[in-house]
């Protein structure tokens, strides 16, 4: 089955290293954040959203931010998107 | 609209977060919205929202549910209030049965012959199921079964069949009716042209309102009545008497212009909902109609206003002589009421009679003309 995210690492000959499985992000014109590989938000307000991913955390600030929808390893983010940082 | 359904919860309390965790391992969760610090709003899918509001309630959080969206939730909530379903089901069963059958007949153009016996013909003759009933052989039968019909149209409205019928023209020896002729008012004959028929007064008699004047029969030269069509034209001075009553002491009733109504709506005449108020007029007089809410057989509600108009009453003096010229004019006028269009008038005098403190006017319009009227029997 197609994946894009498998692809872009197929691309990069590095798709058996470890490290690539923890999580995919996807900025969409920095109104859509599309998460994969997510393990529970830590934080939620207009500005800031910040939630756990595998090797760390990630932390999406910016202007008006909700949470589009939540399941257990995905999360979609709109808002004004100004920066999406992993700490 | 979704089909499935959403419910829209806001929850209030800390660590908001770690619930939403938790729930979105079981289940997804939609446009999570963070209010204020300690509030947040969110949707979750319908079939969900047992499940959901369960752990926030155990979580220890004041959880709101704010409307729930789409069809599943509308038939949830419709299936809950199984009483106005099962009003709906058995209106809408009550309604396509009545819609096939007829529940009444009318009759409307038929003045000799009897309504109801057409009525009956027609209902042992077909049945009473709409789709079974053809109107055309209806009319056709109806028409065969009654010859006095010149003609007979029927439809179907609602619930009821009407027969709109037209009766033949014939005369009146044909249905043997010979009404004789009576006097319609008092006089004195002055003239008889007799037609046909035989005469009970001749020129010079007084005669009295109801008097018979002509038979509706001959006698032949064997001396056998026969009888034949009354049919005369009898010319009178006819006598039209009116009298007028004057009343020294009266009590006047008149209206004050404050009124009060009451409403009441009524089914097959019993009282199912009312709208009264006290009537605080200490004299009244009142006034009712009815007017119909609904236009069916079924549930023919009507709606009974009755209005209290309140009056007072206060005690006249008015002395004869002060309006004896308005009660002459007034018995006059009413006197003349009584004569025809074009009677030609001879003679009119009044007569003035005491009682007391009571006057009574009698006034004679004299006039010529025909005195028998129409025969009545």
């Amino acid at each position: 089955m197609f994946n894009f995210f498998d692809e872009i690492k197929k691309n990069v000959k590095r798709i058996k290293d470890k490290k690539l499985l923890g999580f995919n992000i996807i900025n969409i014109s920095g109104e859509i954040l599309y998460v994969e590989g997510q393990l529970g938000v830590l934080s939620l307000s207009k500005e800031n959203i910040s939630f756990k991913v595998s090797g760390g955390v990630i932390v999406v600030d910016g202007q008006d931010l909700y949470l589009v929808e939540m399941s257990e390893t995905t999360l979609k983010i709109a808002g004004k998107i100004k920066k999406v940082e992993q700490l | 609209m979704n089909l499935r359904g959403v419910s829209h919860f806001k929850i209030k309390g800390l660590n908001q977060e770690k619930v939403l965790n938790k729930l979105a391992n079981q289940t997804k969760i939609f446009n999570i919205k963070r209010i204020s610090k300690n509030e947040t709003e969110f949707f979750v899918d319908f079939r969900d929202y047992k499940f959901v509001k369960g752990e926030l309630v155990a979580n220890g959080f004041e959880t709101e549910v704010l409307k729930h969206q789409g069809v599943l939730p509308l038939i949830c909530a419709m299936l809950k209030h199984y009483g106005i379903l099962v009003a709906t089901f058995l209106f809408v069963l009550a309604y396509i049965l009545q819609g096939r059958y007829i529940f009444q007949y009318q009759v409307v153009g038929a003045q000799v012959l009897d309504k109801n016996e057409i009525v009956c013909f027609v209902k042992d003759a077909f049945s009473n199921k709409k789709n079974k009933l053809d109107t055309k052989e209806v009319e056709i039968e109806v028409l065969k079964k009654f010859d006095k019909l010149s003609f007979v149209s029927c439809t179907i409205r609602g619930q009821t069949l009407v027969l709109n019928v037209k009766e033949k023209l014939l005369p009146e020896e044909i249905f043997r009716q010979f009404c004789p002729i009576f006097a319609q008012n008092n006089g004195q004959i002055k003239q008889i042209d007799l037609i046909s028929g035989t005469p009970l007064v001749k020129v010079g008699d007084f005669v009295r309102k109801g008097d018979k004047l002509v038979e509706p029969y001959v006698v032949d030269t064997s001396g056998n009545k026969r009888q034949v069509k009354a049919e005369a034209n009898i010319y009178a001075e006819i006598y039209n008497e009116a009298d007028v009553e004057h009343f020294e002491n009266y009590v006047q009733r008149k209206r004050t212009g404050r009124k009060l109504e009451q409403e009441d709506v009524m089914l097959f005449g019993l009282k199912i909902y009312s709208l009264s108020k006290d009537v605080k007029f200490e004299k009244y007089e009142t006034e009712k109609s009815e007017k119909e809410l609904t236009k069916n057989i079924f549930l023919p509600f009507k709606l009974k206003r009755t209005t209290y108009y309140e009056i007072e009453e206060k005690i006249v003096n008015e002395k004869f002589e002060d309006v004896k010229e308005q009660i002459i004019e007034k018995s006059k006028q009413k006197a003349l009421s009584k004569t025809n269009k074009h009677d030609k008038i001879i003679e009119e005098y009044y007569t003035i009679r005491h009682l007391g403190t009571t006057t009574i006017v009698n006034y004679c319009v004299v006039s010529y003309g025909l005195i028998g009227g129409e025969n009545v029997c």
